[in-house]
């Protein structure tokens, strides 16, 4: 540095700090900021252990009404109800149990009547009644907020429902615009739960994003983004003050450390279990896997507006190739259970007389020759990892069989993503080839099976050639009240979907939760973990 | 050192401009955030009216100046029109765009996956908790790799030494997420000593601060333990002995205080692996901090949220390095800014 500058330096307004004193202070307030966080104790130890539930993805928001995942349905189901629940095991016939309502009836093509159960109160001491009801449906269909966007299941889910109309403080009826056969089924949830009018009208959105009033056998404590949801008991709850008086819904990315936190007696409910860890959780005295058939169910499409899986032969060849019931002898122990349909085997309008594509690679290689494309055939293969039980693997499984027909009839391209990519590229319909799908459906029906993914009008523009036959056949089952009119056509529907083989045919996905030792809980098929299911198991 | 400051902080706008750039580049071309939000079904009618609410249907140009410097020069458009939609219950929703303040007012808008929310004050949440993690971390390290090299440097090659460089290499080339299980099972499964997961109480805070200090500590402790060893060989160390001076003082005072500043050098590099390696602790440890904001968001294309927490973690970052930069000055009377 020259003299010049530091002359000029030396003019300059200083301020003195002896570097003895900069040091002392900088180390003091280091160490003090550093240990301040862990002199903090939490608040007084809990009289009974909370209930810990863990989630491996975490929560978008407590708004029952504003949201389109099952991982957000599941924890909010704690704090709201429905007007009507399923069985477990499920039974699209006639599973559906009262809830908020206590009894239901058709009254003519368009109008449904609801029973309410009455001196419910929502946790801030609101009356739930017939005037709730209406509220909640208005909500939904946007007309309480111009500005509340609801999520697309409102969309598509509750297209056909008008209105709700209070008869009397007890009754309501649900107007729908067309004959409507599942509306039952539609107050099954995921939107439909139900809000209490002061405190969502009243309150702004981003305050109703972060806190939750409902009806139900748990009362909102606090919640922080990606950390934990607290949740104590609700002492007035109409079926009885649940076992467990808190629940801690936490999210963990990893399932290692899920299952070593149920191992170390820190965590009571853990969700997907790596099938590999089984073991060591049934030996470790300290919990139990407990598995189910899950209502979620997978298929790999096939985009039937490109080549080379446009050609019917070819999409045949596939199935015919891909081997999925030893796959899933292999890679699901057993566990998972095959499908020949794109209905889940839970839904009203399964077809379970449709046989499963026999392995059959000569029958394969046949296809492929007569299918006229010039041999070998290149097709891509989409599929994603880290989203459900075995995924990646049974896509490489797959890829792996159709690979067996050899080089010079097939090269499939295998294609990895990230969840979020994969998303964001298959809703957007820019995937070719054959694509790896999942599905669920909280109304158990195949209308919600066929209507958003097979029809013209749906988003992305879905795989088979647009078909006014099939389209017609959708809407037509859509606007039937007859039971078995309605379950013929999605049996010939599914016939339709089975011959043109428009998709690789899977499976119902199995969820493998662990469970401590200390809670007695049977999972069901749904997803939905509620506390109020579970009971302390008697030392 | 007016000047300098100044220069360091026209510099910083450079570097922040050009981050934000990458940002903005990289999150449009991985896929459009309306049909992340959208499940399959959705019609083309409401993905337009998803775009229009975010600005998403703009071209691109006019996206980035949005992003930039907001609504300041440009009218929002569209504010207030409804948007008939056939398929839907009530037909008409507003399609209101929100006016931006964009980056140089520190808003990019509302977050995608917690609806209706500002991401700025989202990010400002989280921060807090992932400065205590990297803070337990940095201090963990600090004191026990300057423990531990001493210790070594003081007996060097003896069987103090040797373990302790075992200890150093182990800490350093361990990849986190395998010694966080470890540590889990040791402490958690096996002993039961410390909780697995979680956050809140100073118990949760040592398992991942462990992890999340290795890296630093191996390095570190080969650091001072070099540094060490070097000023034991100075001159001034050797006339202080020989004036008899006790050998604790001439370690405490001598020694130690010069051997500090390569330390003080490092400790402000950790910050950005602390940073790095912040993302993996906090998702095995269930930590929710700002790593797993960032990962969930950009798992949700969260465009807003993402850009809001670089745009936040850049600050911090220039303002760090200005400070550390700032700092050799004090400790050490031969350092000049120029």
């Amino acid at each position: 540095m020259s003299d010049a500058r530091t002359a000029y330096l030396d003019k300059l307004p200083t301020v003195n700090i002896s570097r003895r004193g900069f040091i002392r202070v900088a180390t003091g307030v280091g160490l003090g900021v550093a240990s301040g966080p862990l002199l903090i104790r939490r608040a007084g130890a809990q009289s009974k252990q909370p209930l810990m539930i863990l989630y491996g993805v975490p929560r978008a928001t407590m708004d029952p009404q504003n949201h389109i995942n099952t991982y957000d349905e599941s924890p909010l189901g704690n704090m709201f109800e429905n007007l009507v629940d399923m069985s477990n095991p499920i039974d699209p016939y006639k599973g559906w149990k009262p809830m908020l309502a206590v009894s239901w009836k058709r009254v003519n093509e368009t109008t449904f009547q609801f029973k309410l159960r009455e001196k419910v109160k929502f946790h801030n001491g609101e009356d739930f009644d017939a005037e709730a009801v209406k509220f909640s449906i208005d909500r939904l269909l946007g007309r309480v907020d111009k500005n509340f966007l609801p999520p697309t299941v409102a969309w598509h889910a509750y297209d056909t429902i008008d209105r709700g109309e209070p008869v009397d403080r007890y009754t309501v009826n649900v107007i729908t615009k067309v004959p409507d056969p599942i509306v039952l089924n539609r107050f099954n949830g995921f939107g439909m739960r139900m809000v209490s009018p002061k405190f969502y009208s009243e309150n702004p959105t981003a305050y109703l994003q972060n806190h939750a009033n409902g009806t139900g056998p748990y009362r909102f404590v606090s919640w922080v983004k990606d950390g934990d949801l607290v949740m104590e008991a609700n002492q007035q709850y109409w079926g009885g003050a649940p076992a467990f008086e808190k629940v801690i819904i936490r999210t963990v990315p990893e399932a290692s450390t899920r299952v070593s936190a149920l191992m170390s007696g820190q965590a009571d409910v853990t969700v997907a279990v790596p099938a590999e860890q089984a073991d060591i959780i049934n030996r470790s005295g300290r919990g139990r896997v407990e598995h189910v058939t899950s209502n979620r169910f997978g298929w790999w499409r096939m985009n039937a507006h490109v080549p080379p899986t446009n050609n019917v032969k070819v999409r045949q060849a596939f199935n015919y190739a891909a081997n999925v019931g030893e796959l899933l002898r292999t890679i699901y122990s057993g566990l998972g259970e095959r499908l020949s349909t794109i209905v889940g085997k839970y839904h009203f309008g399964y077809d379970p007389t449709l046989p499963f594509y026999p392995h059959d690679p000569d029958k394969a290689r046949k296809l492929l020759k007569e299918s006229g494309l010039p041999l070998p055939i290149t097709v891509n293969f989409h599929f994603i990892q880290g989203r459900y039980t075995k995924d990646k693997d049974m896509g490489e499984g797959i890829i792996g069989e159709l690979n067996k027909l050899g080089p010079e009839y097939l090269r499939v391209v295998p294609k990895l993503y990230e969840a979020g990519t994969f998303y964001s590229q298959a809703n957007a319909g820019k995937l070719d080839g054959i694509i790896f799908n999942s599905w669920g459906n909280w109304m158990f029906d195949a209308d919600i099976d066929f209507g958003p993914l097979w029809r013209t009008k749906s988003t992305p523009s879905p795989d088979y050639p647009n078909d006014p036959a099939l389209d017609k056949l959708v809407d037509e089952a859509r606007s039937t009240i007859d039971e078995q009119k309605r379950k013929a056509i999605y049996s010939q529907l599914q016939k339709m979907m089975w011959e043109s083989s428009f998709a690789i045919f899977g499976m119902q996905v199995v969820d493998m939760y662990g469970v401590s030792s200390r809670v007695n809980w049977k999972p069901r098929p749904d997803e939905m973990i509620w506390a109020k299911e579970m009971k302390p198991r008697s030392a | 050192m007016t000047r300098y400051i100044l220069n360091r902080l026209f510099q910083s706008i450079f570097v922040v401009v050009g981050v934000l750039l990458v940002v903005f580049v990289v999150l449009h071309l991985t896929g459009d955030p309306a049909a992340m939000l959208m499940p399959p079904g959705a019609s083309e009618e409401v993905m337009a009216v998803i775009r229009q609410r975010y600005g998403l249907d703009k071209p691109w140009p006019v996206q980035l100046l949005r992003f930039f410097v907001g609504d300041s020069f440009s009218s929002p458009g569209q504010t207030g029109q409804t948007v008939e939609v056939s398929s839907y219950g009530t037909g008409a929703i507003e399609a209101k765009m929100r006016p931006l303040g964009g980056a140089i007012r520190g808003d990019f808008g509302d977050s995608l996956r917690f609806i209706g929310q500002p991401a700025m004050p989202i990010v400002l949440e989280r921060f807090p908790l992932t400065v205590q993690l990297m803070l337990a971390a940095a201090c963990y390290a600090t004191v026990l790799s300057l423990v531990l090299g001493t210790l070594s440097a003081v007996r060097p090659y003896s069987w103090v030494d040797q373990s302790v460089r075992t200890f150093a290499i182990l800490n350093q080339s361990i990849p986190n997420f395998w010694l966080a299980l470890l540590l889990i099972l040791v402490f958690a499964v096996y002993l039961g000593v410390l909780p697995a997961m979680g956050y809140g109480g100073w118990e949760n805070v040592v398992l991942p601060a462990i992890t999340l200090g290795a890296q630093s500590l191996g390095r570190n402790t080969r650091l001072v333990r070099s540094s060490v060893l070097e000023c034991l060989s100075q001159e001034y160390v050797r006339t202080a002995r020989a004036k008899g001076v006790p050998e604790r003082t001439v370690m405490a005072k001598h020694v130690l205080k010069n051997a500090m500043m390569p330390v003080v050098t490092a400790w402000a590099l950790d910050v950005a692996n602390l940073f790095g390696g912040a993302v993996i602790t906090e998702s095995i440890f269930g930590w929710p901090g700002m790593g797993r904001l960032v990962v969930e968001s950009v798992t949700f294309r969260d465009f807003p949220t993402v850009a809001s927490a670089v745009f936040f973690i850049t600050l911090v970052f220039v303002g760090l390095n200005l400070l550390v930069d700032l700092s050799y000055a004090w400790l050490d009377p031969r350092v000049k800014l120029a």
